[in-house]
């Protein structure tokens, strides 16, 4: 694995899906809830690196979505350290890495990530948004599908 | 995460001042590029789709919209009578000072419904000041929070924190109460009454004027519409729930009346 250059390909996705987030998330929403480009960037790249670059992964993509939200950072940054861990957790676990893995991961992790920020923000609509963080869950996944081969190849990560 | 909480530190008390964290602006500036493009990408290919796949219904729309056009000079006149009317209930209604203020047309440029809050593509290089009134042509949007030196963000009505008097049309007297968010969909209008003043149907708009809530947002920008009431007599209360006729998920542009 050349190290310089997972950095610098995590470097690039953060910012792609970052500004995705910001310029097209809310008009693909389906059925009122958005994608969320930063938890797809967060768990791909967190499937590439070790544990200490998944947290690392999930600290930029909390920090990224906090500060395009403009509001509650820590909350955001506390959720996705959890999903940078589930994302490196599995391939500590030595599951192989691949696009089905990649999509897994987004789904759960999107699932916990939800549902940990609605419990830390204490959201008054509780079955509305758990419809929301379900929908962006199955979105996530499919994008994540999508998104993990590209990063893969460009890291220069080989496949176990 | 310690720096996490540090960062959300120096965030909230720069939001609490009215002003974007230098953090946050940093990375909003960063993905600006991005978000423009994919943006205008995502406009663009949505276009070109929509002409692609409805092509020869729009094609049969433009026939129709056309004669539409021809018959319409035919009632110029009654037009104009009618607009006459418009204009008179306008004053009546104190629209007119409303909309009288010095207005700054923006675009959305993202959209959180879990924080209900807008980014908008004008700050202080627009003269945006935190406080200022957000509408749209459907009604109040909400109001500026945070601003940067080219985008502001705004809270919207349907969040929880925002709380703004309120009264419905065509009551004498007007019932006043308290408006604020109840969830992403609908708003609460709560009054110091047991007896709930409004019915369904009712259009409510902001009252105007208040020396506790935040000031400066114009009497009669439409709210919203009633969709039930509720009595609470054990607390001597009534309550009634707004359908807001803003859909934030569906704004492209923005009007901030200064």
């Amino acid at each position: 694995m050349n190290r310089n250059s997972v950095i610098w390909t995590a470097i690039a996705t953060f910012w792609i899906c970052g500004g995705l987030n910001e310029g097209v998330a809310k008009d693909i929403a389906l059925f009122g809830a958005q994608p969320d480009f930063l938890i797809v960037a967060t768990v791909v790249i967190s499937m590439l690196t070790d544990l200490r670059g998944a947290a690392l992964a999930g600290f930029t993509g909390g920090f990224f979505q906090g500060a395009i939200t403009g509001a509650n950072m820590w909350q955001y940054v506390v959720t996705r350290l959890i999903v940078g861990w589930i994302g490196g957790s599995l391939i500590e676990m030595r599951f192989q890495r691949n696009f089905l893995i990649a999509a897994l991961a987004c789904f759960v992790a999107t699932l916990i990530a939800g549902l940990v920020f609605l419990f830390l923000t204490s959201q008054p609509n509780i079955l509305g948004s758990l419809r929301d963080t379900l929908i962006s869950a199955m979105y996530n996944a499919v994008l994540a599908a999508l998104v993990y081969t590209p990063v893969e190849r460009l890291s220069g990560v080989k496949t176990r | 995460m310690i720096l996490g909480f540090a960062i959300s530190y120096v965030q909230s008390s720069q939001r609490n001042n009215g002003k974007t964290s230098p953090l946050d602006l940093v990375v909003r500036t960063i993905c600006q590029p991005i978000a423009t493009v994919s943006n205008k990408t995502f406009q663009a290919l949505a276009g070109f789709l929509s002409g692609a796949v409805q092509g020869d219904r729009y094609a049969l729309e433009n026939e129709r919209l056309k004669r539409q056009l021809d018959s319409l000079s035919l009632y110029d006149d009654k037009i104009k009578d009618l607009e006459f009317q418009v204009d008179s209930l306008r004053q009546l209604a104190e629209l007119e000072k409303t909309f009288d203020r010095p207005k700054v047309l923006a675009d959305v440029i993202y959209y959180s419904s879990i924080e209900d809050r807008i980014t908008i593509a004008a700050g202080t290089n627009k003269g945006i000041e935190p406080g200022m009134v957000v509408v749209c042509a459907a009604g109040l949007v909400g109001r500026v929070q945070t601003v940067a030196p080219r985008e502001c963000q705004a809270l919207l009505i349907t969040a929880p924190s925002f709380q703004i008097g309120a009264t419905a049309l065509g009551y004498n007297p007007s019932p006043y109460g308290l408006i604020r968010g109840d969830d992403t969909e609908t708003l609460i209008l709560g009054f110091q009454d047991d007896k709930p003043p409004v019915k369904s149907g009712d259009i409510i708009v902001t009252s105007g004027f208040s020396e506790k809530l935040p000031r400066g947002i114009p009497r009669g920008i439409v709210i919203g519409r009633v969709l039930n009431t509720e009595t609470r007599p054990e607390v001597g209360a009534s309550r009634a729930l707004i359908l807001p006729k803003v859909n934030p998920g569906n704004l492209r542009e923005v009007v901030i009346l200064k």
